[in-house]
């Protein structure tokens, strides 16, 4: 799993260009529009086939937001969301209308972070399973019905379990069936926004280890998201880190854990718990808030909490590209830095 | 485990069943177990399964044709039914005859248990056509044939100033009435859910215009207003035709409440996860509003139409009361009621008041199983 993906020869199942998504402040009796919450300001990454991309980042840095623009939940306003359908053509998400997305959810599905919600409370585990089937019209019901059985299988559920409701379920359970319903109409690239951090941390294993198995028999392609760094080190062939709507740093985990290129990825990494009682970590406390996405900072978003910020760094907004090893960083000083990550391998599994 | 393991594993059998039992339940099943606990909301419930019921059998029930006058018998005190003769079973209402008083010129009643009418079930009286199609002549009570002479009469409830029976006119009364309300809240019912979904589904404009409509249907006194239509109506209109006007004029205002509380479910609905599950996974705009985001409020609808259905009542009896809404010779209990409306009734002649018992009886059983539905709405709020 952790084997960086071949990236030169396979073309991209799902590329990103310059996604940009806001949302107007309105305020007063007229509603006028005093300001913007840029919650998606400009981002860029690409999805080969069988990988796991993960996105990371604090709380409100615009992961959901970047995955539910992909997944045209919302409309982006900006940018392109390039996707390679079966027949091998490349067709701009962010421009199709609705109607003709549809055809195309087949392909891309998604699973929630939380499990309650999710399900619909008033269908049985079956007609949940199966709807994505029954709306695109694929199968007669009994066709239907064995492929649910054999999907329950496939998540660790008992097949007799297809007549409950939801409510009958525990948070693991429910996950497992919002990924057997992903799963059911065969799609190409699954969306997985945060899904275990509603779950106790035994179960948030178990749940991972399924979506890897899962990911191993179908060659499944994930779009991962998550602000669980030990998480996202276990699942992800690369990690994209997010900072207030914009990525400051791509890489393997290896490279993001043990040589992190943006200050923010060091600070983050420095942040994990240590395994090892003995060992003293140097962590790096960032000052300051995490900046407002309504009224970001100049130059670049993560200067005023930066412990190696120059003047440069208060003007200009570093560019996404990559430094003199091949990585892909937005720090103007990135190739001067010397960072320290994760000491130990492993430290950060948890 | 000291404890017999047949026994234990009995136990634990049963436990297994149960739980088997919650898992397979739908969210029907859920609410009807909730709401069997709410004691209360269940005999209110019963209650207005008999009123209705009484709205439906009114002709079975009724002893006399409701129009039926007869000025010489005005204001006749009740004749309440005496099951026991002695010890012998043998239904009978005392004979009630009337003359007037030289003084007060006032009609004096005497009633006289020396005299008995026999009264039977399922006896022979007035013919009606029985749901609006099977003629019959049967009625639920009624004197028998036998020993009838032709000036006994049966007034359960007495007679108003005009000689008709109270009991027959209340029963014709609670069903015009009652429908009324029903015939509002199902009108109600079709704009507010219509304007509630469109406004909270598509928001935007049509929300704001939507919401801004509201509020000026709300802001308008009712009763003025109540009065200009009424005044408005032609006076040639059949009975028939004002209470439909009555029944459109009243839903015309009732419709906001509901509106509002459907605008509100498709708002917050809207952004539930299975709802975006359902688009996510190719459902069309029709299944998601039909199969996903209405089931999971017709329970709060139906809780909220309960609710509105005392209101509509309370507002036809009012109008009607006030000479607003119908008019005689329509039965409702407003209509009923007016003739209750002066110090003389509550001195002289009390049992014209009885129609007020029926409208706080069906208002409190109604909000009451408005109640208990709202609360059992929501299975999975504990």
């Amino acid at each position: 799993m952790t084997d960086a993906p071949n990236v030169g020869t396979k073309k991209p199942l799902l590329e990103v260009n310059n996604l940009k998504k806001s949302f107007p402040i309105k305020k007063g009796f007229l509603q006028r529009t005093v300001g913007h919450v840029r919650a998606v300001d400009d981002v860029s990454f690409s999805i080969t086939e069988g990988e796991t991309l993960s996105l990371v980042g604090e709380s409100g840095c615009g992961k959901t937001t970047t995955v539910r623009a992909i997944m045209r939940a919302i409309n982006p306003d900006e940018g392109q969301v390039l996707f390679r359908t079966r027949d091998d053509e490349t067709v701009d998400l962010a421009e199709l209308s609705l109607s003709k997305i549809r055809p195309l959810r087949r392909d891309i599905q998604m699973i929630f972070q939380d499990p309650f919600s999710s399900l619909n409370p008033r269908m049985t585990i079956f007609q949940l399973i199966s709807e994505p089937l029954l709306v695109n019209r694929i199968g007669t019901h009994e066709e239907r019905q064995d492929r649910v059985v054999e999907l329950l299988r496939q998540v660790g559920l008992r097949p007799e379990y297809m007549q409950r409701f939801p409510h009958a379920f525990s948070g693991g359970q429910r996950q497992r069936i919002g990924i057997a319903r992903a799963l059911a109409i065969n799609p190409r690239l699954i969306v997985a926004d945060e899904p275990v951090s509603g779950l106790d941390v035994s179960v948030q294993a178990q749940v991972i280890n399924l979506m890897m198995d899962l990911q191993d028999e179908f060659g499944l392609t994930y779009l991962f998201v998550s602000h669980d760094l030990s998480v996202v080190n276990q699942i992800s062939d690369r990690v994209v880190v997010m900072y207030v709507g914009r990525v400051a740093e791509v890489g393997t985990p290896q490279e993001l854990f043990h040589n992190p290129k943006h200050p923010y990825t060091a600070a983050l990494i420095s942040s994990l718990p240590i395994s090892d009682p003995k060992q003293r970590a140097e962590r790096t406390v960032l000052e300051g808030e995490i900046a407002n996405p309504a009224n970001p900072p100049s130059g670049c978003y993560f200067h005023p909490r930066c412990p190696f910020a120059i003047d440069k760094c208060k003007v200009e907004t570093p560019p996404l590209k990559e430094d003199s090893s091949g990585r892909l960083v937005s720090c103007h000083r990135a190739d001067e830095l010397e960072l320290v990550g994760a000491t130990k391998p492993g430290a950060a599994t948890g | 485990m000291e404890s017999n393991p047949v026994e234990h594993e009995l136990a634990l059998e049963m436990e297994d069943t149960v739980e088997e039992r919650i898992s397979v339940a739908s969210q029907r099943q859920l609410i009807w177990w909730r709401f069997r606990k709410h004691r209360v909301a269940v005999v209110a419930t019963a209650i207005i399964v008999i009123f209705y019921t009484m709205v439906i059998f009114a002709d079975f029930l009724a002893t006399n044709v409701p129009a039926d006058s007869e000025a010489f018998r005005g204001l006749m005190p009740p004749q309440p039914v005496h099951i026991f003769d002695g010890w012998k079973p043998s239904p009978h209402v005392c004979a009630v005859s009337g003359a007037r008083n030289p003084i007060t010129f006032q009609k004096d009643y005497v009633t006289d248990c020396t005299e008995k009418i026999q009264v039977r079930l399922f006896a022979r009286g007035y013919e009606y056509k029985l749901l609006g199609v099977i003629p019959t002549d049967r009625h639920l009570l009624g004197m028998s044939d036998d020993t009838l002479r032709p000036e006994d009469h049966i007034y359960l409830l007495g007679t108003d100033k005009q000689g008709r029976d109270m009991y027959s006119r209340l029963l014709f009364g609670t069903r015009i009435s009652l429908t009324i309300g029903l015939f509002g809240v199902v009108l109600s019912l079709v704009l507010g859910i219509v304007l509630g979904a469109i406004s909270g589904f598509y928001g935007g404009l049509i929300d704001n215009l939507i919401q801004r409509l509201v509020e000026i249907t709300r802001s308008i006194p009712s009763i003025p207003l109540y009065m200009g239509i009424a005044a408005a109506f032609p006076h040639d209109w059949s009975i028939l035709k004002i209470y439909f006007a009555i029944t459109i004029i009243i839903s015309l205002f009732a419709w906001t409440d509901l509106a509002r509380v459907v605008r509100g479910r498709f708002l917050t609905m809207r952004d539930e996860d299975f709802v975006t599950a359902a688009m996510l996974s190719g459902a069309n705009q029709r299944r998601i509003i039909f199969r996903h985001m209405l089931p999971s409020f017709y329970s709060h609808i139906i809780a909220a139409a309960t609710l509105a259905l005392p209101l509509m009542i309370i507002a036809e009896t009012t109008l009607s009361f006030l000479g607003l809404g119908l008019r005689p010779p329509a039965i409702s209990w407003g209509t009923l009621l007016q003739d209750a409306q002066n110090v003389q009734t509550i001195a002289l002649t009390p049992w014209l008041m009885i129609p007020a018992l029926p409208v706080i009886l069906v208002i409190l059983a109604l909000n009451f199983m408005g109640d208990g539905l709202r609360d059992a709405a929501d299975p999975y709020s504990n």
